[in-house]
């Protein structure tokens, strides 16, 4: 018994981190920002992003992979940090204008990381998008973004690409949204 | 009953070469590859006139953004472009020109066993070497002011040692891993940046 415990206890020490870290700041992509050129909207404003009343609160804070936690760099909110992803394009495009009448909001509504598994791992992210136009909603649609990839038995190898699977979700579900045809339709002038 | 005992102290062994061999074989030793002729900025043609750009730089890790070396290597990269005189300023925000410069380095292992190449070597104490090499594949779009898209791609490497292996050939030992990845990035960056400028768009 005393030798199963003392195994299990090396095989936490070689697979477990047990470590808490943020996530990368977002990178401006070059897909997202090519989309967001071809829009006719002159500018966009970003208003609120928060978690979704009926969302789980600890996805807004931390996620985890395999005892790893990993949290927000923008205000320790997954939320907050996909509005400043949302920024970060629209400036890189430039299309960021806060005195717009246009004000893109969201409700982040999941945001789950699964990488337990010693062959595959998985990533969904979701958001609850709105646009006003001068005060009138104009745009207000559910939006999701699921990964799934190939990961491995090794702690060490998985943990990182999960990290930098699940950083990207956030390019990914931007990269949805701004090629909605809703939005897109929405948005236009 | 019997047996207990020597299971204990097998169990113990066990532990104790696992965890020696996860802590004692932090001897590794990189090497940038030394297959990319090494470009100074002097080598570089000017434009005769130089336009504003929009800088976006991304590193990669088997073709994932990785972020967190992205924010670390960004000031490298920008440095290289800066340094290479072939723009006239940079930035994070769209150029008055229109022009944009898209830089990514993707890191490609190109070894699958490197983990279980390094669990060995600490196993055995660094008595059994090892080496690995870590591919990057640097892609350079740039996006002239009337629309013309140009796209350069070069390849570097960088070699880590572990135990008693000897040195790669044809490779410079860094200091550090640190050292040798921004080295390969500087080199890489400015060597594309030279293809590119020998490009006709910049004539």
């Amino acid at each position: 018994m005393k030798f199963v415990t003392i195994g299990l206890l090396v095989l936490c020490s070689l697979f477990v981190g047990c470590a808490s870290q943020r996530i990368g700041a977002h990178q401006a992509s070059i897909d997202n920002i090519q989309l967001l050129r071809q829009s006719s909207a002159s500018g966009f404003a970003v208003g609120e992003f928060k978690p979704a009343p009926d969302a789980p609160s600890p996805a807004d804070k931390v996620v985890t992979v395999r005892g790893s936690r990993l949290t927000s760099p923008s205000s320790d909110s997954f939320a907050s940090y996909l509005r400043d992803a949302l920024v970060v394009d629209l400036e890189a495009a430039g299309k960021y204008d806060p005195a717009s009448a246009l004000t893109i909001s969201g409700q982040l509504t999941r945001n789950t990381l699964n990488a337990a598994g010693f062959s595959k791992a998985d990533s969904t992210l979701a958001a609850k998008f709105s646009v006003a136009r001068g005060g009138a909603i104009v745009f207000d649609k559910r939006i999701e973004e699921q990964q799934t990839w190939d990961s491995s038995f090794i702690g060490a190898v998985a943990i990182p690409e999960a990290i930098n699977r699940y950083t990207e979700m956030y390019t990914k579900l931007l990269h949805r949204l701004f090629s909605d045809e809703e939005f897109r339709a929405a948005t236009g002038k | 009953m019997f047996r207990e005992p020597r299971c204990i102290r097998a169990g113990f062994a066990c532990s104790f070469i696992l965890l020696i061999s996860l802590f004692g074989s932090g001897c590794a030793t990189p090497y940038v590859d030394g297959a990319l002729r090494n470009v100074s900025p002097e080598q570089i043609r000017k434009p005769s006139r130089p336009q504003d750009v929009q800088l976006l730089f991304t590193f990669q890790t088997k073709g994932t953004t990785n972020a967190k070396v992205t924010e670390a290597l960004e000031s490298e990269v920008t440095a290289a472009v800066a340094a290479s005189g072939i723009f006239a300023t940079l930035g994070e925000a769209p150029a008055l020109s229109g022009a944009t410069l898209h830089i990514v380095i993707n890191n490609v292992p190109l070894d699958d066993a490197a983990f279980a190449k390094g669990f060995a070597t600490g196993l055995t104490f660094g008595l059994v070497g090892s080496a690995v090499t870590d591919g990057y594949i640097c892609t350079v779009d740039f996006v002239s002011p009337r629309g013309v898209k140009v796209t350069k791609k070069l390849r570097h490497a960088i070699h880590t040692t572990m135990g008693a292996k000897g040195a790669p050939a044809n490779a410079v030992k860094a200091k550090s891993l640190d050292e040798a990845v921004h080295t390969m990035t500087r080199q890489v960056t400015t060597a594309a940046l030279k293809e590119l400028a020998d490009d006709p768009v910049f004539k």
